[in-house]
């Protein structure tokens, strides 16, 4: 007697503490890296999250192959040629239903600012200009163009990384490829909880962002720069002048819900697109239902349209209209 | 007598049953971990390279990443010092609560915080 009460307070126990940690029958599984020449964080809650992490892994290194500035390589002889073909019809699309601004054809120009290498440079008026005349756009380059994926590979990862996902048995998962993250599934107690940068404090928060499951991509010139002769060069260059652009934005942040069909390659491509646009069209954008948005500029004003979004009291900035 | 025997639960065994609920609560959300301040984990691209307490303030370096400083003060950990072309690691400035994390991708190095201040973010954007 006392034996079987025992057993179902154990069971009832053992039950209750499963139920409390995550999922019916599932289990944690985390994993970092660095890939896409940025660290990235991954932690599934589900059935066999191991196995989940690994096929991730192996989407990653893969993805990270094609579409890093190894421009070199032939497009046949890369190991996932459907993500090379695709990233490019992908952001031809973006670009012709939300206009011009990145230029994936950009790679020599990238490559001469020596931007996310060990020795970045300002390089003479001069090769700008001359570099300039030679680099085709978007919809007109051959085969032999040099390509820079910067602003689409990650977001385009986060929706492989969801098309995974949706195979598998997972609860919930959080997938953080530093500039984009994948929220995935429902948490058992709650809405996903994602902190954005404070672009002027890097230790503290613009706010946090509440969401149900969501593509987010967050751009911004003041992680990724560096300087010369005293000024400040940021990593992404405006296609126009050749030069690193010039801003009154500090921070962009895009969230789509994630059962949009591409919308971690739309949410990376707008989150730098806006950004590069500035204060001057964000009416424009504020005004998109398929996404919201979270900005921040120079003069410390946040605009957003983004319902779960609490600007954090200690962060310096304050709303505008 | 014997009805009360018969009864599949009883007032007692309800009792028992919530206190281990209440403990398997406990154990499911509050962290386990020790009982001072918490850990700075510091790893070389998917090895751990060291645990430093971040109770014990001070300057310290790692075969791992020649050129780099990390220190520790005040319950929070930095970079003061690397080598790498960016800086971004020592932008970062000083992280103590968990969930956060400092990064040097040259140096494939990134310090997150195991600690009893649980930060409540699933991701930090940046």
């Amino acid at each position: 007697m006392a034996e079987s009460r025992f057993q179902k307070i154990t069971a009832a126990a053992l039950i209750v503490a499963t139920l409390a940690s995550c999922g019916v029958s599932s289990g944690f599984a985390e994993n970092s890296d660095f890939i896409f020449d940025t660290y990235t964080h991954t932690l599934i809650c589900g059935n066999k999250p191991d196995e989940t992490i690994s096929g991730l892994n192996r989407i990653f290194s893969k993805l990270d192959t094609s579409l890093s500035l190894c421009y070199n390589t032939p497009a046949v002889q890369l190991p996932d040629n459907q993500a090379y073909s695709d990233c490019i019809a992908k952001s031809r699309a973006l670009t012709d239903k939300y206009g011009k601004g990145i230029n994936i054809a950009c790679g020599e120009l990238t490559a001469l600012w020596g931007i996310s290498t060990d020795a970045p440079k300002v390089p003479t008026e001069n090769e700008i200009a001359e570099l300039l005349k030679k680099i085709p756009q978007n919809d007109s380059f051959t085969e032999t163009t040099k390509l820079d994926f910067g602003a689409v590979a990650k977001g385009y990862a986060c929706d492989k990384a969801y098309e995974l996902l949706a195979t598998t048995d997972t609860d919930y998962a959080t997938v953080s490829l530093g500039s984009s993250t994948l929220l995935y599934g429902a948490k058992p107690n709650g809405e996903f909880r994602a902190g954005v940068t404070n672009p002027d404090n890097a230790e503290g928060y613009l706010g946090i962002i509440e969401t149900d499951a969501a593509f987010i991509s967050t751009s911004g010139g003041y992680e990724r720069f560096f300087e010369a002769d005293g000024k400040r060069y940021s990593h992404i260059l405006d296609m126009e002048t050749g030069y690193p652009v010039e801003t009154d934005l500090t921070s962009v942040t895009v969230i789509i819900p994630a059962d949009t069909e591409d919308g971690g390659i739309m949410s990376d491509f707008l989150s730098t697109l806006i950004y590069i646009q500035g204060t001057d069209e964000l009416g424009k954008w504020l005004a998109y239902e398929e996404f919201e948005l979270v900005a921040a500029d120079v003069n410390g004003i946040v605009y957003t349209d983004c319902g779960g979004f609490t600007l954090d009291k200690d962060s310096g900035y304050s709303y505008g209209k | 007598m014997e009805n009360k025997e018969r009864k599949v639960i009883n007032k007692r065994d309800t009792i028992i049953m919530v206190l281990i609920i209440i403990f398997a609560l406990a154990c499911a959300f509050i962290p386990k971990l020790a009982d001072d301040g918490g850990y700075a984990v510091i790893k070389c691209g998917d090895v751990v390279a060291a645990r430093l307490e971040l109770n014990k303030d001070g300057d310290y370096t790692f075969p791992e990443f020649e050129g780099m400083v990390f220190t520790v003060a005040d319950g929070a950990i930095s970079v003061t010092k690397s080598n790498c072309g960016d800086h971004t690691c020592m932008r970062t400035g000083s992280i103590s609560r968990s969930g956060e994390v400092i990064v040097c991708v040259p140096n494939k190095a990134a310090i997150t915080i195991e600690s009893k201040e649980q930060s409540d973010l699933d991701v930090v954007l940046k």
